[in-house]
């Protein structure tokens, strides 16, 4: 992490937070990508790695991580149900397999490997991203796994020569200053985007982010999750 | 789209979100000529901001979203140019929903549903206008009449049970929040779905919404 890391501001015109353990974020990376595309910018991934245990209520987890206890109402059942179906509709538009989650995830492993891959280039950092999120979805990486992430960060044409001694001491220490810095910015879920200083929650802001970076042209759209023409 | 298509639409009056569906919704049913059914669904008022509980991690989580929720809320009522005044307000809203219903069963007997559409825009309108008492059984009665809707017998009380019942009906059917739309045997919830039933209901032609 650079010294003068910023949560909030970027040399890129858009920032983007992602947790791989967020179907939601999951669902914001193709559409983002197609705007940027489309725009000719450039996207400054960056790794958010929730703390989920804080807020999640009264759900307990057991040695392994697992929720082995949540004392939710109906009504709470059916609201997570139903982001799951929800998520899966969208998912099921792009041919992507979304399955429950086993486990509330450590995701900070495979968010130092997000560290390792941006060091190498934007282009090998998307490979990454991709090539962790559709097999993570099917439930076929162990995120917690390192062997795991070198093979994922391996498919995505990432060198890496030095990453298990990254992964154990400085990026460690860089991805919690970083998610401390995160934190205190006030930035809270995935997917958050900021542009021009504003923080954006959810893909469904897309529209009006796509409007801002286009040069605000127009009437400003609402909140929508739409389809958005990328170039190839 | 089947000539019978219709969209049901769960709303809550006092609810910010749903006062900001009403104008992209009645703009998909128009460009599509679909009826909406409006359908009641009282959710919780959002909580406020609580600086007092800013300490602890989980406490600060939820207080971060509840200042985003906030600003992101008058950031698309400035799309909209509404004014959405004090969001955190939580009136009991059961004579304004009886009314709904009474609106529904009056018009279904002469055969249309504008005079239902007209109540909805009349009561949400002037509710986030900060104008009118939405507690107040007669000024739910002056939106009925505006509307064209006669209320002579509306008795917001021998409702009550209906109002229960339709609420638990959309329970069954999966229904969290609002405003939540059932079309096309799917259950959406927040209005950034409506390209999605926009596409469903246009035979999904064109590149689906994602």
């Amino acid at each position: 992490m650079p010294s003068t890391f910023d949560p909030l501001s970027s040399e890129s015109p858009l920032i983007v937070y992602l947790d791989f353990k967020s179907p939601y974020a999951f669902l914001s990376v193709e559409p983002t990508s197609d705007i940027a595309s489309e725009l000719g910018i450039e996207v400054d991934w960056r790794p958010l790695t929730l703390d989920i245990p804080s807020y999640l209520g009264s759900a307990k987890l057991d040695e392994q991580g697992n929720v082995a206890e949540a004392d939710r109402t109906p009504e709470q059942w059916a609201a997570v149900k139903y982001s799951y179906r929800d998520c899966r509709r969208y998912a099921g538009l792009r041919s992507f397999t979304l399955r429950g989650t086993i486990k509330i995830w450590d995701t900070s492993f495979a968010h130092i490997g997000f560290m390792w891959a941006k060091r190498q280039g934007a282009e090998r950092l998307l490979a990454y991203i991709r090539a962790f999120y559709v097999p993570f979805w099917r439930r076929e990486v162990d995120a917690e796994d390192p062997a795991r992430i070198e093979q994922l960060l391996a498919q995505a044409g990432v060198e890496l020569a030095g990453f298990r001694d990254f992964l154990d001491s400085e990026g460690r220490a860089e991805h919690d200053v970083m998610q401390a810095a995160i934190w205190e910015a006030g930035i809270f879920g995935v997917p958050s985007f900021l542009v021009d200083g504003e923080l954006f929650f959810g893909r469904e802001n897309l529209p009006m982010i796509r409007w801002m970076l286009a040069g605000r042209q127009g009437a400003a759209p609402d909140i929508a999750y739409r389809h958005f023409e990328a170039v190839v | 789209m089947s000539a019978d298509s219709k969209i049901v639409v769960a709303v809550d009056f006092r609810q910010p979100q749903s006062y900001l569906a009403i104008r992209p919704t009645r703009q998909l049913a128009k460009d599509l000529d679909v009826e909406l059914d409006w359908r009641p669904f009282p959710v919780p008022a959002p909580s406020p901001p609580d600086p007092a509980t800013e300490g602890e991690r989980g406490s600060r989580h939820l207080q971060l979203r509840a200042r985003y929720v906030e600003q992101d809320l008058q950031r698309y009522a400035d799309v909209q140019g509404l004014v959405l005044g004090d969001i955190y307000r939580s009136p009991d809203t059961a004579t304004a929903n009886a009314g709904l219903l009474w609106a529904k069963r009056q018009s279904h007997s002469h055969g249309e549903s504008a005079s239902v559409d007209r109540y909805v825009d009349a009561l949400f309108s002037a509710y986030w206008d900060g104008s009118f008492d939405i507690e107040d059984a007669s000024a739910v009665v002056d939106k009925l009449e505006e509307a064209g809707i006669d209320a002579d017998s509306f008795d917001p009380e021998a409702l009550r049970g209906d109002v229960d019942r339709c609420v638990d009906e959309l329970k069954q059917a999966g229904v969290v929040g609002a405003p939540a739309y059932l079309v096309a045997d799917q259950l959406f919830i927040g209005r950034a779905h409506l390209p999605m039933i926009r596409w469903l209901l246009t035979d999904r032609q064109d590149a689906p919404p994602i």
